[in-house]
């Protein structure tokens, strides 16, 4: 109960803040309250009994549900760090994109927690509508109005997808219940006509909400024409939570899946992989580039989901806290690039970077280095954790297109490096503030440190 | 206890060398080099007279559940590799001395971290850690060659270079996943066993696998497309480093990782590898031949004698397989060697192309003295230490096939032509306008090139030591197989 109040809570308080004229305090308010959010779900850790599940058990807050929380929120937490430097110009903005992607955070929050497929759908749309009004929330851009346009009409399809199939389901099974439906599929052995179209159009509708091929289309054009730093969420939070919610659906309800929904899924993940490299190594701007690769780890991603039964969720957990620094540092550092030379995000734009800001062509190459999958950086382990999992399912081909798209991107990956060592004439320094300075530096130790420590993960039970 | 030093020393001093600024950066690192040295003559005493105190292995569990440890262990083979690594760094960090690299902290502390990841892979006994050692190795080197090029091309090139080893290596990590989903254990001695219960043909691909990864690095031809040119790009102690020691990286994952996990494979399919490292010697002899550029004549004579070894490994008998040690160590210090001869003409003449040049002998009768030493030793002239390495790796090849012997055999005569008609045109002859003021060696570079004159004509007379190390382990990894 504790973590969905105060996360609702904090999305209420920071509006009343503008309300009181006290804008300073949003961003020590909004800190708090998430710090808050971390602490309560450390304490209740390891309580996966029958209190903790709430509103009449629709939620439950168990290691899986407090683990992805804890990971949202310490990647919101930088979120909101890094990018307070982004409204100096528009104050009032702030206030509403701080309450919108707190309220964002809390459909994360419900999706990771949810056993009921009526909270499943909630948590998708306190998630998305939030997420639609933000993508639009350059106003005065043209790009950023298309981005929620598109992203709108396209997640409204997905959502009434994902909600039919959620219909037939409850058609088929005659309860919302994760367990029950668990239960019914357990007890009839296989899956029946109306609960396998039932499960396919969920799987659509998450095919679309986690952007994975052939449901891809809208993800480049949102990721691009939305403001950066949204698009930062998006492509960490969002995406996680997205995950979180179809971990739970097909790992926990919908298992054990047909062969023909395990062959789906490792199709889709293979065409992600294909499609998203090979477009990414002609893209010219840094931004649809770095949307592309974050299309190819959600193919990598499906990797988990795909491999069900011996896949611990905590690795795919793993993968979402790495691939959220590596990423959120990226575009960070790219919205910082940009803004210096007037929103030009091509890759041109971080010609000489390593002269002109050392520390953040430093983080910028490391987490690049990590999502290309390079030890001793945490991506590597990520990465390495999905192809032991596909291939201890003997998925060999499957293996050998990550492996083969993993040497891809290092090639475009590469290009925006060289781009940052590729010294230019008289640029003149680009300058951070001191927390971003450090954030940057903080983020480049977490990626070789989370390498490192990745032995603690063991000693995680979810 | 002493591994984990040697890993130690150059991580420490690679932050040292970042923290302390461009000032006693390659002091440090020179430092730092020589303390890696006297470590590796302990492990070495300590090794001979068969202590058993544990100091030379260590290992701690990391990753448990997943079966991977922080496993090192200095046994002959690996002693024999660390001080290829320890010996050269040093001369390395003291032959770029009559250099200025700008911003010599970051080009030091880079060479520290590389020499690091190095170590780790020629002494861990842990898959797993020598995947992450083999491929880490790649990214300093990668921003050596990058940043302190002086080529037009060195994004392209660098960028090529970068992509095929890591497509290579990716290659490797399937292979070692696939015996891993056996052995569950990443530990070599769980690995051999798991891939030598694998059928003839499951080691085969998985020897396929290994082999591209580490053909690629040797290279062997035709993975080598990557090396003349990134040779050519690096500055001279990034070329040292690579063709002395991160090169080797790939031919000691044979000996230590491919033999003795998959000798079924081997025997059964392995003879494709050898005939591409005897085409490799041939062709690369070849184009030796046709260069007229010193430095990517250097590079190709490295493809030809790198071709030899990998066939005599892989023949896979006790010659063939101490011939490979011997002559990854006496191939390093060699090719360094013949590096820092291009980094004396380089620097006097600002280009390398032989033809005009001529008469240095003349004007300058010392340096063509040692050039001539270190020339006879990639000849493999009996009484140097090329000479015991390649007879030892023919001998085992012969074994093998004495077709292929006597392909492979002509990276002696061929090496020959090649060297000796260099030295002629370069050091020989009546100097001319280009030559004529060669400037006199400096006693910086009198002392790197004597070191390693006298380093060659010791191994050559005296290859006892080395070959008396290394020769129990090999008996041991030999009696593992059968």
């Amino acid at each position: 109960m504790k973590e969905i109040l105060i996360i609702s809570l904090l999305g209420i308080i920071v509006l009343a803040i503008d309300l009181l004229k006290l804008r300073k305090l949003e961003l020590p308010i909004t800190i708090a309250g998430l710090v808050s959010l971390i602490t309560c779900c450390i304490i209740d850790w390891g309580h996966n009994e029958i209190p903790f599940a709430q509103y009449g058990g629709m939620l439950c807050f168990d290691n899986f549900a407090l683990g992805f929380t804890i990971v949202f929120s310490i990647i919101a937490i930088f979120w909101y760090l890094i990018t307070s430097d982004s409204y100096t110009g528009h104050p009032g903005n702030r206030t509403d994109i701080y309450a919108m992607s707190l309220f964002s955070l809390c459909g994360a929050v419900v999706m990771a927690s949810y056993t009921n497929l009526v909270m499943l759908f909630l948590g998708i749309e306190i998630l998305s509508i939030p997420l639609y009004v933000l993508a639009a929330s350059d106003r005065k851009n043209i790009l950023s109005n298309e981005a929620g346009f598109k992203y709108f009409i396209l997640g409204s399809l997905a959502s009434a997808v994902l909600l039919f199939g959620i219909a037939l389901m409850y058609g088929a099974v005659g309860s919302f219940d994760l367990a029950i439906i668990h239960a019914k599929i357990v007890a009839m052995q296989h899956y029946s006509t109306l609960m396998v179209i039932g499960a396919t159009l969920m799987l659509v509708g998450f095919a679309f909400k986690i952007s994975v091929a052939p449901f891809h289309m809208w993800a480049p054009d949102v990721y691009q024409g939305a403001p950066t730093v949204i698009t930062a969420f998006m492509a960490t939070i969002v995406k996680g939570a997205a995950f979180a919610g179809m971990y739970k659906l097909f790992v926990v309800a919908l298992f054990p899946m047909p062969t023909a929904f395990t062959t789906a899924l490792a199709v889709m993940a293979g065409l992600t992989l294909i499609i998203s490299n090979v477009i990414a190594v002609v893209q010219t701007s840094s931004k649809r580039l770095l949307a592309y690769s974050s299309l190819s780890h959600a193919g990598f991603m499906l990797g988990f989901i795909m491999m069900a039964e011996n896949a611990p969720a905590k690795y795919l957990l793993f993968y979402v806290l790495t691939y959220g620094v590596a990423s959120l540092c990226a575009f960070a550092v790219l919205q910082h690039v940009s803004s210096f030379q007037n929103g030009d995000d091509s890759m041109s734009a971080f010609k000489g970077l390593v002269k002109r800001n050392p520390v953040m062509a430093g983080a910028m190459t490391v987490s690049l280095l990590s999502m290309a999958g390079i030890p001793p950086l945490s991506g590597f382990l990520a990465k390495y954790y999905v192809i032991t999992n596909v291939l201890s399912g003997g998925h060999i081909a499957l293996v050998i297109i990550m492996i083969l798209t993993s040497a891809i991107s290092a090639y475009y990956y590469l290009k925006l490096i060289i781009a940052m060592f590729t010294p230019i004439e008289n640029a003149g320094r680009i300058v951070v503030g001191g927390m971003q300075r450090s954030l940057y530096i903080l983020f480049t130790l977490l990626l070789v440190v989370m390498f490192f420590a990745a032995s603690l993960l063991e000693l995680v039970e979810m | 206890m002493l591994t984990l030093l040697l890993i130690a020393i150059p991580l420490f001093m690679a932050g040292a060398i970042f923290l302390m600024g461009a000032r006693m950066a390659r002091q440090l690192a020179l430092i730092g080099g020589i303390a890696e040295l006297l470590v590796t003559l302990v492990a070495m005493y300590i090794h001979n007279t068969g202590d058993a105190s544990g100091l030379l292995s260590f290992n701690r569990q990391w990753i448990g559940p997943l079966g991977i440890s922080y496993a090192f262990n200095l046994d002959g083979i690996s002693l024999v590799m660390a001080l290829l690594t320890s010996l050269l760094t040093p001369i390395i960090v003291y032959a770029s001395f009559n250099r200025t690299y700008k911003n010599p902290h970051v080009f030091y502390g880079l060479m520290m971290l590389m020499v690091a990841s190095m170590i780790g892979a020629f002494t861990t006994s842990d898959g797993f850690l020598f995947y992450i050692f083999y491929e880490f190795a790649l990214v300093p080197i990668y921003f050596m060659i990058l940043i302190w090029s002086n080529s037009e091309n060195k994004a392209k090139i660098t960028l090529k270079f970068f992509l095929y080893t890591l497509f290579g290596s990716l290659f490797m990590l399937v292979s070692l996943l696939y015996v891993y989903q056996q052995s569950h254990s990443f530990a070599f001695a769980d690995l051999y066993a798991a891939g030598q219960a694998l059928s003839a043909v499951e080691q085969g691909w998985v020897f396929a696998g290994f082999f591209i990864a580490f053909a690629v690095k040797i290279p062997v031809f035709p993975f080598h497309t990557w090396q003349p040119a990134t040779y050519d790009a690096a500055p001279t102690a990034g070329t040292m480093l690579l063709a002395g020691i991160m090169l080797k990286m790939a031919s000691y994952g044979l000996i230590r990782i491919v033999l003795p996990m998959l000798p079924e494979g081997v025997a059964e399919y392995g003879t494709w590898a050898l005939v591409l490292s005897a085409i490799s010697v041939l062709y690369a002899s070849g184009m030796a031949i046709v260069q007229k550029r010193y430095k990517l004549l250097i590079a190709y004579s490295s493809i030809a004698h790198l071709g030899v070894l990998s066939a005599g490994i892989l023949s896979g008998n006790a010659q063939g397989i101490q011939g490979g040690v011997m002559e990854m160590l006496s191939h390093g210090i060699l090719a360094v060697g013949l590096f820092f001869v291009y980094d004396i003409l380089e620097s006097r003449m600002h280009h390398d192309e032989m033809n005009r040049m001529g008469g240095i002998r003349e004007v300058n009768p010392q340096f063509a003295f040692l050039f001539f030493v270190i020339v006879m030793g990639s000849v493999a002239l009996p009484l140097t230490s090329g000479f015991v390495g390649e007879f030892l790796l023919l001998l085992g090849l012969n074994q093998y096939s004495p077709i292929l012997t006597g392909v492979a055999g002509l990276t002696v005569i061929l090496g020959a032509v090649y060297m000796l008609r260099a030295f002629q045109v370069m050091m020989l002859g009546a100097a001319n306008m280009h030559t004529q003021n060669f400037a006199p060696l400096s006693n910086h570079e009198k002392t790197v090139l004597t070191i390693i004159v006298v380093l060659v004509i010791g191994l050559g007379v005296y290859p006892d030591p080395i070959l008396s190390i290394s020769n129990p382990t090999i008996e041991t990894l030999l009696q593992g197989i059968h």
